[in-house]
């Protein structure tokens, strides 16, 4: 083989595998505000809600707003030890371990309410799954970890009543991760891949969707 | 003569980079369908139930079903076991009002999980815990539970999300309890 076919065979070789990581990432990894701080994100979750649309954001949630991190909590580790005796058995008869489910709790300040019964300069606790386990960060696909100095708009469920996490006076989680809507200047950047969604440009596209929403569910605004 | 013939074999080239491009592009994205290339050692896999099995209706024999339409539709074969030789646990407890019903983790037999190392998504996976949020399954028809028991499964072996209704892995609980032919196709080209 000479030069010339090696050099040919080393660019296509570079072309090929340069498009299949593009073509990964693209798929893997569709818009995030947010830094990827995990090649693979480590859990993968079946969400509660399918609320995709901003109408529908807008009925199953107790709050919309814009709002700021300003404090990432610690990470809390719920049901480390399986209650159930069986399972606890089966561990200890095989010497298998079980994971550690992590929760971080960052809190966060309302910069413009959209709904809901809350002021700007409120600030409450926004739960999330994940958070940092023996130093290794731990995300859920399509809902990396909030930042401190991120913004966002959230379509929030309240769950200061949760018997299991709702320690907090004011304890909120957003529907899904469709339902939070990140903000990069006045930019909205999803985590999620919805395929066909409408292009939205910037944040007063989006106000402007929760008013039109509004206005069509003749739910109460602020 | 010459130059024409420089520009048909430069055209030729440029295009046969465009297509080894494009070709590449599309094998990467076709690898976002899985998790990873990991998977268990053998189509063969035994699974174990624990925690709560009956609450306004049957969690057991949901899981029975999710378990036998894998087995029906695919090459895979899920055997339930009672014993601690489990490939997939499913656990079912209270994990509060988060906003999932459903999570999954494996581990290579090394003790490492997908939470601490994520190369052990790329390797040969030992057993793997499929989590059931009672928080919202308490409420859930029967078609939700199978859908969640199926949806994890698909999960424990290796299928990453897909943003279609139509496959057990939407990542949105739903009523459907059957896979589509790409769900097939996918477990069929790894088992």
């Amino acid at each position: 083989m000479n030069r010339k076919s090696i050099l040919s065979l080393t660019t296509v070789v570079a072309a090929f595998s340069v498009a299949a990581l593009a073509g990964f990432l693209t798929v893997a990894h569709t818009s995030t505000s947010e830094p990827i701080l995990k090649a693979t994100p480590s859990l993968h979750a079946s969400w509660t809600s399918d609320a995709l649309t901003v109408g529908k954001q807008l009925m199953e949630s107790d709050l919309v707003a814009r709002v700021q991190v300003v404090e990432q909590g610690e990470t809390e580790v719920v049901l480390a030890l399986p209650r159930d005796r069986a399972l606890q058995r089966s561990i200890r008869e095989t010497g298998r371990r079980m994971p550690e489910i992590p929760f971080t709790r960052s809190q966060v300040e309302i910069l413009e309410v959209y709904s809901g019964n809350a002021q700007v300069g409120d600030r409450f606790e926004l739960l999330q799954t994940g958070g940092l386990v023996e130093g290794e960060l731990v995300q859920v696909a399509e809902d990396p970890l909030y930042q401190v100095g991120g913004e966002h708009v959230l379509f929030l469920k309240d769950i200061s009543a949760d018997t299991v996490h709702g320690a907090a006076a004011h304890l909120f989680r957003t529907l899904n991760p469709a339902s939070r809507y990140d903000l990069l200047g006045d930019q909205v950047v999803r985590t999620v891949d919805l395929g066909d969604e409408p292009a939205m440009l910037n944040l007063d596209g989006l106000v402007s969707q929760i008013r039109v929403a509004q206005t069509q569910s003749e739910l109460p605004t602020e | 003569m010459t130059r024409f013939k420089n520009s048909v074999i430069f055209r030729r080239r440029t295009l046969v980079l465009v297509l080894v491009v494009l070709v590449g592009f599309t094998s990467g994205a076709w690898a976002a369908d899985y998790l990873g290339s990991g998977k268990h050692s053998s189509r063969f896999l035994n699974w174990n139930y624990f925690g709560v099995t009956s609450y306004n209706g049957s969690y057991i024999n949901r899981a029975t079903t999710a378990m036998s339409n894998w087995t029906n539709t695919t090459d895979l074969v899920m055997s339930k076991v009672s014993g601690s030789n489990w490939d997939i646990a499913f656990v079912t407890d209270n994990y509060g009002a988060v906003s999932w019903a459903g999570l999954a983790v494996c581990y290579n037999s090394s003790g490492q999980n997908w939470l601490n190392n994520s190369s052990v998504f790329n390797q040969t996976l030992a057993y793997c815990y499929a989590y059931n949020n009672r928080y919202y399954m308490d409420s859930s028809s029967s078609s939700q539970r199978i859908n969640l028991f199926m949806h994890e499964a698909g999960h424990c072996y290796s299928l990453a999300h897909r943003n279609f209704t139509s496959s057990i892995m939407y990542p949105y609980v739903q009523s459907l309890t059957t896979t589509n032919s790409k769900d097939r196709s996918l477990i069929n080209a790894r088992y």
